[in-house]
């Protein structure tokens, strides 16, 4: 019924393009968020090399800085490059997660010394020492981590608003912004098409509750 | 040989940071620096930047939509934090109990922090429609007055904050129960026998031991206020200029107004300086006054 009453009102070749457009988004953004936040975190976790504690401190000031100082220049920077408008634009920004990295560090942390010791015997080089043993170890933190990084890209309204001015890439945050504006007191459409934007993550949360909830119980206590 | 061994885990560790760290360069580092020059400038974001000093912080000060934003902003924090971190003790507190069904009473209350904030508001705006909203017609079957909540600027940022307080409510909550589960049960025992009542056990040792989590629920929960704005965007970018509109709108709001409706960069990037100092601010207070109430082991 939600479907009709939104196909009714609203071009639904255009609400799924938004759909598509979101998971397009989602996608991209966490996966690079996971792998350069692995990667580096397992770098800081288990390796050593000069100036590490002075890089890592680097890092976590600029983590404290807040995403609306910073996103007149990011803007400013994607379109420089010609990114407004593309999926450059809106994923490149934000896939160096700190947050994910400095999570995903304790999680990495906390694995016992001697694993290395009898992956390096076997000769395994340090990506695979990294890839193949810290990563599958770790799992549980890499799948609550992904969970959340998911919620936060699928969900994100600032940066998409900012990063898109046509709708070739408009994903569901942004697509509420806008039918808000044009559909004002439409209620039938406006609320079909909340519970479509909101329903994959309710399934997610659901099929993966026991990643969300240690996943957050886990920022709290590192955090 | 150890030395070449060293040489090559250093070489492997950098190659793995680079990503990282050029990518924090380039999107975190140089911004930051880039806004306080931009602060600097009247500029429209195309065209030629002029230098005219301080003159835009100054602007701020006279103008009128900035005094509205500092205060929406400072009256949202006030009240979001407090009541949805009461709110969250509850539930947490709740939730810990010996009661049946306590799964599923964690994934309903969690569930409001996965919902979009830009569909949660526009859900809430329809339940708080004066007119045929749920929320008025059950207060009117009471009884009680139903204000239009939506178009009345004395009660628009009363609903701004009773949708943020309903979405950050489970997410403390879980965080918080993960604390109150770290607490041995033998202190309670104690607590028991010693004749304390429930009420007195709680705000003298559940409240002391759970500290540390509050102050650092209390601090991310102050700087997300102070930065909040997708349920805010919501709630305001459908009102013409006006009082509505001044009820409601944040400086993160007037950041994106200033920006990206009005491509006034300088006075976007000079109240964004302000925002970060008053962010800056507001931590350090708080992290000065845990002292006095925050109890590590």
């Amino acid at each position: 019924m939600a479907g009709e009453k939104l196909c009714g009102s609203v071009d639904s070749t255009e609400f799924s393009k938004y759909y598509i457009n979101t998971i397009l988004v989602t996608l991209v953004t966490v996966t690079f968020m996971m792998f350069f936040g692995s990667l580096s975190a397992y770098a800081f976790a288990r390796m050593e090399f000069p100036f590490k504690k002075v890089i890592f401190a680097v890092l976590m000031t600029v983590f404290m800085v807040p995403a609306q100082l910073v996103m007149i220049p990011k803007y400013l920077i994607i379109s420089k490059l010609g990114w407004v408008d593309t999926i450059l634009g809106i994923a490149v920004p934000n896939i160096f997660s700190v947050y994910t990295m400095f999570l995903l560090k304790q999680f990495f942390s906390g694995l016992p010394k001697e694993l290395e010791d009898a992956g390096r015997i076997d000769g395994c080089s340090y990506f695979r020492l990294y890839w193949n043993i810290a990563v599958p170890l770790c799992k549980s933190g890499m799948v609550a981590m992904t969970v959340l990084n998911v919620l936060w890209a699928w969900n994100d309204l600032l940066w998409p608003l900012i990063a898109t001015s046509t709708d070739k890439l408009r994903v569901l945050s942004v697509a509420m912004a806008t039918l808000q504006g044009q559909h004002g007191t439409d209620y039938p459409v406006l609320m079909a098409a909340s519970v479509l934007a909101v329903i994959p993550m309710v399934i997610m949360y659901i099929a993966g509750q026991r990643y969300f909830i240690e996943g957050i119980a886990f920022t709290g206590v590192k955090g | 040989m150890k030395h070449s061994v060293k040489k090559k885990e250093w070489f492997w560790a950098y190659v793995f940071i680079t990503p990282m760290v050029l990518g924090t360069l380039i999107f975190g580092i140089f911004p930051i620096i880039y806004s306080f020059k931009i602060s600097l400038t009247k500029w429209d974001g195309i065209g030629e930047s002029v230098y005219v000093g301080v003159q835009n912080f100054v602007n701020l000060l006279s103008n009128e939509k900035f005094k509205f934003e500092v205060k929406n902003t400072f009256v949202y924090t006030i009240f979001y934090v407090p009541v949805s971190l009461v709110l969250s003790v509850i539930v947490a507190e709740l939730l810990n109990q010996k009661i049946r069904g306590k799964e599923v009473f964690r994934v309903i209350y969690f569930l409001p922090n996965i919902v979009m904030p830009a569909a949660a508001a526009m859900i809430w705006r329809f339940m708080l429609n004066s007119k045929y909203g749920i929320i008025n017609i059950v207060l009117d079957f009471f009884h009680l007055p139903t204000p239009s909540w939506v178009a009345d600027p004395k009660f628009i940022m009363a609903a701004v904050i009773l949708v943020s307080v309903w979405s950050a409510i489970g997410y403390n909550a879980i965080i918080l129960l993960a604390g109150l589960q770290g607490i041995s049960r033998d202190i309670y025992e104690a607590a028991k026998i010693d004749g304390s009542g429930a009420f007195s056990t709680f705000i003298k040792i559940t409240v002391p031991l759970v500290s540390p989590t509050l102050f650092f629920l209390l601090t991310m929960g102050v700087m997300n206020g102070l930065k909040a704005f997708d349920i805010i965007f919501m709630f305001v970018q459908n009102n013409a200029a006006g009082p509505l509109q001044d009820a409601t709108r944040t400086m993160v709001y007037g950041i994106y107004e200033s920006a990206f409706r009005y491509m006034r960069m300088g006075d976007a990037s000079a109240e964004a300086i302000v925002l970060f100092v008053v962010i800056i601010l507001v931590t350090a207070v708080q992290f000065k006054l845990q002292d006095k109430w925050v109890h590590y082991e």
